[in-house]
């Protein structure tokens, strides 16, 4: 029933506990964000031994090229099929080998996953459209509304849950994603980032636990919505949640206002964006302040990118609205959710249930919830800003990019359209549990806030700074 | 009355019977847990379900009522209590 102390070999508060069987670093195999580290960093480090050796991940990090008609589609899809094979092939067994460790069900996470890659492969192919654009066929929507689609309207097996990881793709992408980033953007970035993502975290928390508590909502349910809307949308629910020892039934009513705001703002903040013309770090930047869930986020913010890219009157790239949306969102919110955990913890036992408690608020929590993929997004970009010092701008773009920084960019697209595809697969509405009309007024509120004052803090006050973060 | 660590707790949420923190368990008992979050991730750190009291919340956390997990009655009180 429990997987208990034993897993993650938190120590106790008190001395009256038992003690861990494990210890804490038993949690390096056992919890996903470990796993995302290693698959990332692992991908990184072999990218690298092959690029000094002469050789690259090229050769398996294909993609679908840009095609007209649909018999070239065919052709360039035959001429690869080896190295779609191959790439079916890496990421089933480094997936497989992460899921028998993390407790996934190994056994149907492989027919699951062989289904997503190939989805995700006609999907890639998709967006590869010459004319996708004029149709808006942006990867991340196609792969969110399809899945949306399915899961809602036709009854799916129970065996592909099992290859649905969202948040285990999305870790993954993320380290990836550091390879992308120089590390002194990070540290210079860093704490422009911070600064925004609070002043929106903090504002947007007090309004939704205000409004919550004026409309007669407990102050464990206050806190666990705000939290979902402040800072990392249902992985900030259900840390909150537990830490404020929150109802059953309160972490599922956040979670079910997360999901439903945070799917209307992947369609609303690019579109919006597009709408006002926005340059492509203006709009990333306003996606990693107003949305809610990293998944949900990054699918906003690659498509944002992808508009830009090819829009006229918005200037950028797609990396250029995915950099500012990472340091914000990931830089900026998610790793301080321990911090929020331990305060609002420390509140719960304080004030809240002052006169019926005893119990402390564990400070190790803010080590123990710490989202430990960020650390392998940190680590990825340190090994390839350390790699690259070496070489002329002249030589990194004809040698670096093509043959380390390229490939790893290709896997890391992989995972998230593989993550796209999850969140549309795994979002049944129906599922969701009934949120009642004061959590939603109170959620709602805070979403106003968030993205009216995250669009405040974008797109004036540090337009320029996050127009020409990367130039 | 809430779960505590007073005098006289005999023991942890995360060892008791009436505690479930299992991922699966976890991710079925939270619809929507999955979509964009995971029962697996690192920020949920040990937490679980009590039966007893109906909360969400920290292994580290104990109460009077602790019943050692693995007990004759655990197996009843844990076939009670799963989601």
């Amino acid at each position: 029933m429990s997987e208990n102390i034993a897993t993650t070999g938190t120590p106790s508060t008190g001395g009256d506990a038992t003690q861990p069987q494990h210890p804490a670093w038993h949690e390096l195999w056992r919890k996903e964000d470990w796993w995302a580290v290693w698959l990332g960093l692992g991908l990184v480090v072999a990218g690298y031994a092959l690029f000094s050796a002469g050789s690259s991940l090229a050769w398996i990090a294909v993609a679908p090229a840009k095609w007209t008609t649909f018999s070239q589609l065919t052709a360039q899809l035959s001429a690869a099929a080896p190295r779609y094979a191959a790439l079916l092939g890496l990421f089933l067994v480094v997936f497989t080998v992460a899921a028998s460790f993390i407790g996934y069900k190994a056994k149907s996470f492989i027919p699951a996953f062989i289904l997503v890659f190939l989805v995700s492969v006609a999907i890639y192919a998709a967006g590869s459209w010459a004319q996708a654009q004029r149709y808006n066929l942006e990867p991340p929507l196609v792969a969110l509304v399809l899945g949306l689609l399915v899961s809602n309207l036709l009854p799916l097996p129970e065996w592909l849950n099992s290859g649905l990881r969202v948040e285990f793709f999305i870790k993954t992408g993320i380290v990836l994603l550091g390879a992308g980033l120089p590390f002194t953007l990070i540290v210079w970035a860093g704490p422009v980032a911070i600064l925004q993502a609070s002043i929106v975290s903090i504002a947007t928390f007090l309004v939704i636990y205000f409004v919550g508590r004026r409309l007669g909502l407990e102050r464990p349910l206050a806190a666990t919505l705000g939290a979902g809307g402040a800072v990392c949308g249902v992985s900030a629910a259900i840390a909150v949640g537990g830490a404020v020892r929150a109802k059953k039934e309160d972490p599922p009513i956040a979670i079910t206002l997360v999901i439903l705001w945070a799917i209307v703002l992947i369609f609303v903040l690019p579109f919006v964006s597009r709408a006002l013309l926005l340059p492509a770090g203006v709009g990333g930047a306003w996606i990693g302040t107003s949305e809610f869930a990293d998944a949900a986020g990054l699918a906003a913010a690659q498509t944002y990118g992808g508009i830009a890219s090819h829009t006229a009157g918005i200037s950028g790239t797609a990396d250029q609205a995915l950099i500012p949306y990472t340091l914000i969102k990931v830089v900026g919110r998610d790793v301080w959710i321990g911090i929020w955990a331990f305060v609002l913890a420390f509140i719960s036992i304080t004030r809240w249930e002052v006169s019926t408690t005893g119990r402390k608020a564990n400070a190790g929590q803010i080590w123990w919830r710490f989202p430990k993929f960020v650390l392998g997004f940190i680590a990825a970009s340190l090994v390839i800003t350390l790699v690259v010092r070496g070489f002329t701008f002249a030589d990194y773009n004809k040698l670096v990019k093509p043959g380390l920084v390229a490939p790893l960019i290709s896997l890391r697209t992989w995972a998230f359209t593989f993550a796209f595809l999850s969140i549309g697969l795994t979002t049944r509405l129906r599922g969701l549990a009934s949120a009642g009309r004061k959590p939603f007024v109170a959620f709602t509120s805070g979403v106003i806030v968030n993205v009216v004052l995250g669009y405040v803090l974008s797109a004036v006050v540090f337009r320029d700074y996050w127009a020409n973060l990367t130039h | 009355m809430q779960p505590t660590s007073n005098p006289g707790v005999t023991g942890r949420c995360g060892a008791c019977a009436h505690f479930t923190n299992d991922p699966d368990s976890l991710e079925k008992a939270f619809p929507g847990l999955r979509s964009m979050g995971s029962g697996f991730s690192s920020v949920r750190a040990s937490d679980g379900i009590c039966g007893l009291w109906n909360r969400y919340l920290p292994a580290w956390d104990g109460c009077e009522k602790f019943h050692a997990a693995g007990s004759s009655e655990a197996a009843i009180i844990s076939r009670k209590t799963l989601p």
